[in-house]
């Protein structure tokens, strides 16, 4: 859950810089998350697997709400184990904040998750055509 | 088998269907295969109600509150209404808004009908009036609305005994609306969109846990309808997901499955129980139960048809929120239809308590700002006065103390007066005026002040004069509580004793005959021959009591002479018939009569007002905004009961009640007066001419001369109010007037313009803010009469502002904002820019008069730029 | 004959007896004695523990006291997870009470959120509720609320008050009577052993064929590790909810709606099974 400046940062997704430009059509089970494949009770989904997804990258998009600045880059390629609260630092430094302001990221302009929940598990769950839409914004907007 | 059917019927691949006899409901035979054809047991099929879903915001009422407000120019009209409803209309018109009659949500179908269904002839075609019992006449309000959307489908024989309220008669079947519906074979209520349809009937905010009431059958067929047995149905019970997955299960696991692991978790939670807690029942608790304050029984007036007076537990609880600070509920805890459910209100939201006249109960209301736009309150009733009092004065100290409000109200305080005579405050904030987040005025928060007054004027430096109902002038003394509010919440001195007489009416009513002439034998359809007001109910000399135990009479019964329409030498007044317009003289068209008689009550009670004696007022103004110095004057004018125009001498903020009366010389009787932030002074005379009192100031209080101002055309005005420059006035028939073309040094103005119907009274503050009382405004659930209401987007460049705000009423009769002088800094200083500019152009214009005019307006920019700077620095 | 209603009261009045114990190396000004208290196992810790703090903070200086955090042997407990599921993961099969170490300093940055007033616990517990809804009903329910009804979940939850807050809840548990239940289940799988803070995936009610997917469906789809049994055919873990181990063909649908927090996810805990 550290996030550690070394690691490798988030990069953004333009035409096939890096190796995080994946579309994310083939990921076992979990696949654009809007319709998951009918739970079957024998399906072999095996632990090495498992291991890999985490491996891979997520694919997101961010966009501001109310008076917050709009960054240039929306789309990004995030591991699935970067937390919320290591989003919202990058954001934060991305568009130059100040530490002291806030920021709050939103799933389905409905809710803001927990800093420390990952963004792997939020698109897995909430994410829709192969991507986690999130919302930014400076001040509280969605309750 | 087992159960008693009325009739049963056998539908496609033989599933059966029935209509229970002892209860009316639709029932499936549950079970039948084609190895079991009689099936393992009967299930009535259930409607869901969609009334539990929580209201939304905003009433969604079909009529907006403010439709009884327009633009036209009320005339007098055939005042047939008016003169028979006396003007203390009090907040308990049973008058329901037709639309949320609270009929039975329609679920299945009344005919489950196959293709080939014999032709039922249609019956009597949707007549669907509703027959309410324990109602009052003004309900029987056609939900023929309703009626409409649901397709009426059901049917019920006549002979029906019918265990709960007949809402609705006679329905038709409507044959080709069953034609349209799809078989029943997977999913079940195919009606959804009738079903969403009536979901708009809301009853308040009460939770419900279970079914309610369900049609009364008579005949169903399952003709058309195919079953697949092994599918899950879902009818039998409500939407409930709770229930809904037990009874799905039921069909598609086996028993025996289906116990096990429930069973399971059973067991466990007791073992974990035994295992966690057995042991430690010495440990204390990590939370605190919330506290309960008190509980007592009392009764409430139902929100749904038919409404009534019912038995209800109610506790008011505290608990402690987030931050620390104490908070309180009331719960109000009611059996419907032996179900246990209950409402709840937080104290933080209440806005307003306030006592409700009620013959037969001691009773009243709880108001929200949700409450204040339905205008339906909660409506709870006491055993006895003592006990009323008891919650009232426990509610309101809990909803001061939630809103951290405390001591005697500022100066910037808004009164006003309910028809009743008791007196309430309000707070404003500086977002009640301030635009653009302006504040709705249903949110304002009133405390009551003891007393018993008919109307209260203020200024914004803490002069506060009440006139009560004997005319008797009383001053404010800058305490709080009073009345039945005691202790803590009452301020230890500054309360004194204040009483109140007025007068309680009723009528004599005589009906012509050939044989005897009048006689107090009318025909059936009469109302009673002592009757109130209305007629309607039956108001003897003996059965007649003062309005409240507090009440006591002081005097006989008298004819009463005074009352409008004139009366003849014995006091009879004339008409064609009940209700109409009634005139003093008899004429050969006048078949029936009428005699107030009147009589005399007293109430004693205290709060904080001293007599000021001797002469006995009608109406009285104070000037809007003064200098803060302590020792300077204050202008305040009065009119006696008897018409003369007074000035008070001698008024400051250390003496309020001033030292002497000086009269102002007139010609004729007058009924209102109002004093302006520059010393204007207009007044209106009893027969509806108007004046302007010319010269007024400081040093020549009582000014010099009156100007005379011609009324709106065909128009008598009966009050006036003077803010800073606006001018309003009202006259008899609800117009509200605006002077229009006022300028420093033509301060009559040139014309009135029109700004409103629908207006008993204005107020026009130290702002220029106008706020009056409407006479008629539309709830979603009912009608108020005698309603606050707050004008918006009052502006300098728009003084007659555009559009109404609602805020709380019926009953209310009286109110003043003329000391709300808190204004955002913002605003002054651009105020004070234009007024300043506005000011110096017209000085270049040359003046009307002489030097007295020049000096005048020389003094009125000096005094607005001064009194600009105090409303600044407020 | 107990009824489903009573598995809500059941699992709302769970209690869990706890002894409280300053840190040793805590600066005090007298001996502090431990404090005993009964924690809702539906609460959170920095809700219900004021007067953990005030009993503490009496034999502290003012200077000496930052906030306030928890730990279990060595292991320091997230508040934002509801109590009950941090004693099933962490101190089950332990002897009770349940003993847990009171910290005022050194707070652990990288393991655990700040908690500076009650208003961060009623956040993250709305967001919670919404995140639910959001999953079982495309947050359509929690959306046709008012705020006050949201007021009312969270003034139910910290008062102690069942009727209150089911009053509200019970919306979030229904669904539509065409459906068999909630669109997904909203759950999270929580074990000591992994790297990962939980498992939550989508992971509907009903199969395609209309049968309802029980707890070993889900377990099997998302988690299968726990219940692939252990060479010598003994289960090597438990699974369990609310200090219980629903047999695995407790269909999931029946545990969401009676047996989730009153976030309204199922926190599942995998623990390994105790040795006797």
């Amino acid at each position: 859950m550290s996030e550690v400046e070394e690691q490798l940062p988030v990069s953004p997704q333009d035409g096939g810089r890096g190796e995080c430009v994946e579309e994310s059509s083939d990921r076992g089970a979990a696949v654009g998350a809007a319709e998951p494949p009918p739970p079957s009770a024998g399906s072999p989904v095996t632990e090495e697997s498992a291991a890999e997804d985490t491996k891979k990258k997520i694919d997101m998009l961010l966009k501001a709400v109310g008076d917050t600045p709009i960054m240039k880059t929306k789309k990004w390629a995030v591991e699935r184990t970067r937390t919320i609260q290591g989003l919202i630092d990058f954001i934060k430094k991305f568009l130059k904040l100040v530490a002291s302001e806030q920021l709050f990221i939103y799933v389905n302009q409905s809710f803001a998750p927990s800093p420390d929940q990952e963004v792997g598990t939020l698109y897995e769950c909430f994410g829709s055509d192969g991507k986690l839409v999130l919302h930014y914004c400076k001040s509280q907007a969605w309750g | 088998m087992v159960g008693e059917m009325m009739m049963v019927n056998v539908g496609l691949n033989d599933q059966v269907w029935g209509i229970g006899s002892e209860d009316r409901a639709v029932y499936f035979r549950q079970g039948v295969t084609p190895s079991e054809l009689s099936g393992k047991t009967w299930k009535a099929i259930v409607s869901a109600r969609d009334s539990d879903r929580s209201q939304t915001g905003s009433s969604t009422s079909l009529l907006s509150a403010g439709c009884f407000f327009s633009d036209d120019v009320r005339e007098q009209m055939n005042l047939i209404a008016q003169s028979d409803t006396d003007t203390s209309s009090d907040t308990e018109s049973l008058q329901v808004h037709p639309d949320l009659a609270d009929m039975p949500l329609l679920g299945a179908p009344a005919s489950v009908n196959g293709n080939n269904v014999g032709s039922q002839p249609a019956e009597a075609s949707a007549n669907v009036a509703v027959a309410p019992q324990d109602s009052a006449p003004e309900e029987a309000s056609p939900a023929s609305g309703s009626g409409e959307k649901a397709g009426a489908e059901k049917s019920e024989s006549p002979a029906d005994q019918d265990p709960h309220p007949a809402e609705l008669q006679w329905t038709n079947i409507d044959l080709k609306e069953a034609h349209k519906k799809p078989p029943f074979s997977t999913s079940p209520f195919p009606e959804t969109p009738i079903q969403s349809s009536l979901g708009m009937f809301s009853v308040g905010d009460e939770e419900h846990y279970g079914a309610d009431e369900h049609p009364l059958w008579a005949w169903v067929s399952g003709g058309g309808c195919l079953v697949d047995s092994h599918s899950s149905l879902k009818w039998f019970t409500l939407q409930s997901g709770l229930l809904c997955s037990v009874q799905s299960l039921s069909l598609s696991i086996s028993p025996a499955q289906t116990a096990a692991w429930r069973k399971q978790i059973f067991q466990q939670l007791s073992e974990r129980t035994k295992r966690e807690l057995e042991n430690f029942r010495h440990y204390e608790q990590a939370i605190e139960q919330s506290v309960w304050v008190k509980t007592g029984t009392l009764q409430w007036w139902r929100s749904w048809k038919p409404h009534k007076w019912t038995d209800v537990r109610v506790a008011l609880e505290q608990f402690t929120g987030n931050d620390g600070m104490r908070d309180s509920i009331l719960f109000i805890y009611y059996l419907h239809h032996e179900e246990k459910k209950y409402i709840h209100v937080f104290l933080n939201e209440v806005t307003i308590l306030v006592e409700v006249l009620n013959d037969a109960k001691h009773s009243f209301a709880l108001y929200t700002p949700e409450k204040t736009k339905q205008r339906w309150p909660i409506r709870l009733a006491a055993a006895t006065e003592q006990e009323m009092h008891d919650w009232l004065a426990l509610l309101s100290m809990s909803c001061c103390e939630s809103r951290r409000i405390q001591g005697p109200p500022s100066h910037q305080a808004i009164w006003s007066v309910t028809c009743k005579g008791d007196v309430f405050v309000s707070e404003p904030g500086p977002e009640l005026e301030a635009a653009p987040h302006l504040m709705p005025c249903d949110q304002m928060f009133w405390r009551q002040i003891g007393g018993h007054l008919r109307l209260i004027e203020c200024n914004s430096h803490g002069i506060v004069w009440g006139i009560g109902y004997d005319h008797t002038a009383w001053v404010y003394t800058g305490g709080y509580g009073g009345g039945f509010i005691q202790g803590l919440a009452s301020s230890a001195d500054n309360i004194y004793m204040q009483s109140d007489v007025k007068c309680v009416y009723i009528y004599e009513n005589q009906r012509w005959n050939p044989v005897t002439g009048y006689s107090s034998r009318g025909l059936p359809t009469d109302r009673y021959m002592w009757s109130d007001a209305s007629g309607l109910q039956e108001c003897t000399k003996v059965n007649t009591k003062p309005p409240s135990p507090q009440w006591s009479w002081v005097s006989d019964w008298y004819i009463d002479f005074n009352i409008s329409g004139g009366t003849d030498r014995e006091g009879w007044q004339y008409a064609a018939d009940f209700p109409a317009s009634y005139h003093g003289h008899k004429t050969m068209k006048d078949f029936v009569r009428r005699r107030r008689w009147a009589r005399k009550c007293k109430i004693i009670t205290n709060g904080p007002w001293l007599e000021v004696p001797p002469i006995t007022l009608w109406d009285i103004t104070i000037i809007p905004s003064s200098a803060a110095d302590q020792e300077e004057l204050i202008a305040l004018w009065a009119v006696s009961d008897k018409g003369d125009v007074l000035c008070r001498l001698g008024v400051t903020q250390q003496n309020p009640a001033g030292t002497s009366w000086l009269h102002v010389g007139t010609d004729q009787p007058f009924m209102s007066v109002s004093i302006g932030a520059f010393h204007q002074v207009w007044a209106v005379a009893r027969d509806g001419s108007t004046f302007y009192r010319g010269s007024v100031s400081p040093k020549k209080p009582a000014g010099d001369c009156w100007y005379h101002i011609p009324s709106p055309p065909k128009q008598k005005l009966k009050q006036v109010s003077v803010g800073r420059t606006s001018v309003l006035a009202v006259d008899k028939n609800g117009n509200l007037w605006y002077r229009q073309g006022i300028t420093p040094s033509y301060p009559q103005g040139s014309q009135w313009d029109h700004v409103s119907n629908n207006i008993r009274k204005v107020s026009v503050g130290p702002l220029d803010q106008v706020w009056v009382i409407a006479d008629k405004v539309q709830g979603s659930h009912s009608l108020s009469c005698g309603t606050v209401c707050h004008r918006t987007g009052v502006q300098p460049l728009e003084p007659k502002g555009i559009s109404w705000d609602y805020g709380i009423g019926g009953g209310w009769e009286h109110i003043t904002v003329r000391g709300n002088a808190t204004e955002a800094p913002k605003a002054a200083l651009h105020e004070t820019s234009e007024e300043h500019s506005a000011k110096s152009a017209h000085l270049e214009d040359g003046e009307n008069g002489g030097k007295g005019n020049h000096s005048k307006t020389t003094l009125m920019v000096n005094e607005g730029q001064e009194l600009d700077r105090n409303t600044v620095n407020c | 004959m107990t009824d489903d209603k009573d598995v809500l009261r059941d699992v709302w009045f769970g209690r869990i007896p706890t002894c409280f114990t300053l840190y040793q190396d805590e600066i005090t000004e007298r001996e502090a004695e431990p404090y005993y208290l009964l924690l809702p196992r539906i609460s959170y810790l920095t809700l219900v523990t004021d007067k953990v703090k005030k009993h503490f903070q009496k034999v502290m200086r003012q200077e000496d006291v930052t906030e306030i955090w928890f730990e279990y042997e060595g292991t320091p407990l997230k508040w934002h997870f509801p109590i009950g599921l941090l004693f099933d993961l962490h101190a089950s099969n332990t002897a009770l009470p349940w003993n847990i170490t009171v910290h005022f300093k050194n707070f652990p940055e990288k393991d655990l959120l700040h908690c500076p007033s009650k208003d961060v616990i009623e956040a993250h517990f709305m967001a919670c509720v919404k995140e639910a809804d959001a999953l079982k009903h495309k947050s359509q329910v929690i959306n046709e609320m008012q705020k006050k009804d949201h007021k009312q979940l969270w003034m139910g939850l910290q008062n102690d008050k069942f009727d209150q807050f089911w009053a509200i809840n019970r919306k979030l548990m229904e669904y539509p009577p065409e459906d068999s239940g909630f669109r997904y289940i909203p759950f999270r799988i929580y074990q000591v052993t992994t790297e990962r803070p939980f498992i939550q995936k989508l992971f509907r009610p009903v199969a395609a064929n209309g049968q309802l997917n029980t707890l070993g469906d889900l377990l099997k789809e998302v988690c299968p590790s726990a219940v692939t049994p252990e060479v010598d055919g003994e289960k090597k873990n438990q699974v369990m909810v609310h200090g219980i181990e629903p047999l695995l063909e407790t269909p999931v649908q029946w545990l969401s709606e009676h047996m989730s927090y009153p976030d309204n996810f199922l926190h599942i805990s995998i623990i390994p099974q105790p040795t006797d």
